[in-house]
């Protein structure tokens, strides 16, 4: 480029710097956004996981003690941790399953199909504490919905949310009944792009519908089962409202999850530094989930 | 009892609690100006009666205009602990006295002694003295209280008619051995009617823990004292209502209302809770109630008294018109607003006799109380470190509620923490002073 000759005053903007200006124009007002929500509270969180902060009282250094602390005398922290992991690896197969059961469910050319689409999809798109209160009152021991019928059937269902054993399953059948809706919608999508003549040719070589699923389906829906499940660990990683409405974490530690305690640690004890730290670790878990992921995702996703 | 208003209950005793040079009557300004008021407040018709004041400091001095900012109680802390980390707070700041060691130590609120000495007018001492040691810090107040609450027995005269049951009487409290036989005689399982129901939260038992002669920490705030021997019979005789199933089952741990809602159900004896309740029960209940004295343990009737009030922030830069404005929000003719409305029971002694037409019929128990006619006020006394141990006793003794683990189980668990939290505390104060 240089060397041209060309000056700012003659010559007039390329096609491409146009092209920039406008992009960068368009992303600004995103951009801005996740600087001051995004990128400058996760730094200083960085920064902040190395100090003793408490909110009012100011801060002080402490390098690795609230790491220290952590991984040592809290059993609280260990508590959280597992409860997430157990959040996670039950939830997660289960939206992704019932996500994939639902889509093909409803991938077909139906009279009214949009409404049982909307109506799958409708939880997803409804507030979680919202959604929170009414699962406590179908969780509700004696008159509650799920009690009510087990009864029928002559079952004394437990006190589910005063159960240290139940309390977490509730929670995750929650959670993927509301969730499930959202990996519907990306199914349908990845579902749609399969091109028919596909199907046709494996007809034509006389598979049968299951063998149909497993060797066009499942392959060529292997890029958005990546994406799904990606998006599934990161948000499950990150679970919060229904165990703070449902459950406030108890009873015990029994639904308390990384970040409800970052929650109490950061907002309800002043303890900002060790909040971050824990939101660190958190963090580095998510992230280290992720990365593994990609490096799997080799062995089993085909971009045709 | 609902957890919100059990802690809005006042505590004292705030030892120890030296407030950073804190100069009163900051910056200039003088007695005029805009004023912004923060305070708590979960229904619309709350929000009203605290605008209504607001436009009152307005009407009698028309230099003064203070702007209301409300959000929930649950709410309030955070936000509030957030704003005074960015030095963003209101100039007048609603405190409870039961978190207020927590603030006056992180210097959020100024003394206000000096305002007092300078107005020779106002009379601190209307306010009732549990509220304004529940305000205070060795021996310097930090807000104008605007209510006082004594934890009281709550009954369903309905449910004791029914069974034909005596009830509890006004003036000698019960003894436990009565109480306990009571509610026995209340509970009818299979109507899923019982005795009694407490909220499943630490708080709710520190009244029992009192009156059977025990502590949760000793005077000095240095070591738990959850594990005497008093401490633990209190505890096991109020669970093991709940484990012999005369007091109704917890069935939710995240309401902080659950207990009260239960005994607005109609189907629950007794309650224990402050007189704050008495407007949300004159409204979600169809049946009969009135108050009591707690039950007396082997200690007496002990019960924690307590309330909130308002302060002035540290970095206002118009502390004298704060000080002209909080003087009419915790007025005598306020406060008054206030009881009419429902909203608790005064902190000024000159504002009770608003209590016209009651029921409760028992409501001067509460005055009782409060001047120590009946049993012992005293002072909830909390921590700078109070938040946490709150969260930490709220997880750990939920177990006990449910039955699944034993008073002594919970103390052996929870007493290392706490005593570590006292060191912290005791480490801030000295970091402070």
């Amino acid at each position: 480029m240089a060397g041209t000759g060309r000056t700012a005053e003659k010559v007039p903007w390329t096609k491409r710097e146009h092209e920039g200006l406008a992009a960068g124009l368009f992303l600004l007002p995103n951009l801005i956004g996740f600087l001051i929500f995004t990128a400058i509270p996760v730094g200083a969180a960085f920064v902040l996981a190395f100090y003793d902060y408490d909110l009012l009282l100011g801060a002080s250094w402490a390098g690795l003690e609230n790491f220290r602390e952590m991984f040592t005398t809290d059993e609280v922290f260990r508590a959280a941790l597992f409860n997430t992991v157990y959040f996670t690896a039950v939830s997660v197969p289960l939206s992704v399953v019932l996500g994939l059961a639902t889509a093909m469910l409803v991938n077909q050319a139906l009279r009214g199909i949009v409404i049982f689409r909307s109506i799958f999809l409708l939880p997803y798109v409804t507030v979680t504490v919202a959604l929170s209160l009414v699962w406590k009152w179908i969780y509700l021991p004696d008159i509650g919905l799920i009690n009510s019928v087990l009864g029928v059937f002559g079952i004394a269902g437990p006190p589910w949310l005063t159960s240290g054993t139940w309390a977490m399953p509730a929670l995750i059948l929650m959670s993927v009944w509301k969730g499930f809706g959202y990996n519907m919608v990306i199914f349908l999508a990845g579902l749609q792009s399969i091109p028919d003549h596909l199907y046709d040719a494996a007809k034509v070589d006389g598979a049968t519908a299951w063998r149909r699923f497993l060797n066009v389906t499942l392959p060529l829906l292997s890029p958005t089962t990546f994406f799904v499940v990606v998006i599934s660990v990161i948000s499950s990683f990150q679970v919060f409202d229904q165990a703070l409405i449902m459950t406030n974490g108890g009873p015990g530690t029994a639904t308390t999850t990384l970040v409800l305690y970052i929650y109490q640690k950061g907002f309800q004890s002043f303890d900002m530094g060790y909040a971050a730290a824990v939101a660190l670790v958190l963090f580095a878990a998510i992230f280290v989930f992720t990365v593994i992921q990609f490096m799997f995702q080799r062995r089993w996703v085909t971009y045709d | 009892m609902n957890r919100r208003d059990f802690l809005r209950m006042s505590g004292a005793g705030l030892a120890g609690v030296g407030l950073l040079g804190a100069a009163a009557c900051g910056g200039g300004g003088g007695t005029s100006g805009q004023l912004r008021w923060s305070m708590w407040s979960d229904t619309p018709e709350e929000t009203k009666v605290w605008k209504g004041l607001a436009e009152d400091v307005h009407k009698k001095n028309p230099d003064i205009t203070v702007k209301l900012e409300t959000v929930t109680f649950a709410d309030y802390w955070d936000k509030l602990s957030t704003q005074i980390a960015s030095e963003n707070e209101a100039d007048i700041v609603a405190m409870q006295s039961l978190r207020m060691p927590g603030f006056a130590v992180r210097g959020a609120l100024q003394p206000l002694q000096p305002f007092i000495e300078d107005d020779s007018g106002f009379d601190v001492e209307d306010f009732f003295e549990p509220i304004r040691d529940g305000l205070s810090s060795e021996g310097e107040i930090y807000a104008l209280g605007y209510d006082i609450g004594p934890i009281l027995l709550y009954y369903n005269k309905d449910l004791f008619n029914k069974a034909g049951v005596e009830p509890p009487p006004p003036e000698t409290p019960m003894s436990w051995d009565d109480f306990r036989g009571t509610a026995e005689q209340l509970t009818d399982q299979g109507a899923k009617e019982y005795g009694f129901v407490t909220q499943p939260v630490f708080d709710s038992i520190v009244p029992w823990i009192w009156s059977g002669g025990g502590d949760y920490m000793n005077a000095a705030q240095t070591e738990c004292t959850l594990d005497t021997a008093e401490s633990i019979a209190a505890m096991e005789f109020v669970i093991s209502m709940i484990t012999d199933g005369i007091a109704a089952p917890i069935t939710d741990l995240a309401n902080t209302s659950f207990a009260i809602e239960e005994f607005f159900s109609g189907k629950i004896g007794m309650h224990i809770d402050g007189p704050w309740q008495f407007i949300n029960i004159k409204e979600n209940s169809d049946f009969e109630w009135d108050v009591a004295p707690l039950p007396a343990g082997p200690a007496g009737s002990v019960t924690p008294a307590a309330g909130s009030g308002f302060g002035i922030s540290n970095t206002t830069e118009n502390a004298d018109a704060a000080w002209e404005a909080l003087k009419i929000l915790t007025s005598t003719s306020s406060l008054e607003k206030l009881v009419k409305a429902g909203r608790g029971y005064p902190a000024r002694e000159s504002a009770v006799p608003t209590f016209e037409n009651p029921p409760p019929d028992n409501v001067d128990v509460v005055q009782k109380i409060l001047v120590s006619d009946i049993g012992e006020a005293r002072p909830f006394v909390t921590t700078t470190t109070w938040q946490e141990t709150t969260v930490m006793m709220g997880r750990d003794f939920s177990p006990v509620f449910l039955g699944k683990q034993s008073v002594e189980e919970v103390v052996d668990k929870v007493k290392p923490q706490f005593d570590e939290l006292l060191k912290e505390h005791q480490e801030i104060l000295e970091k402070q002073s």
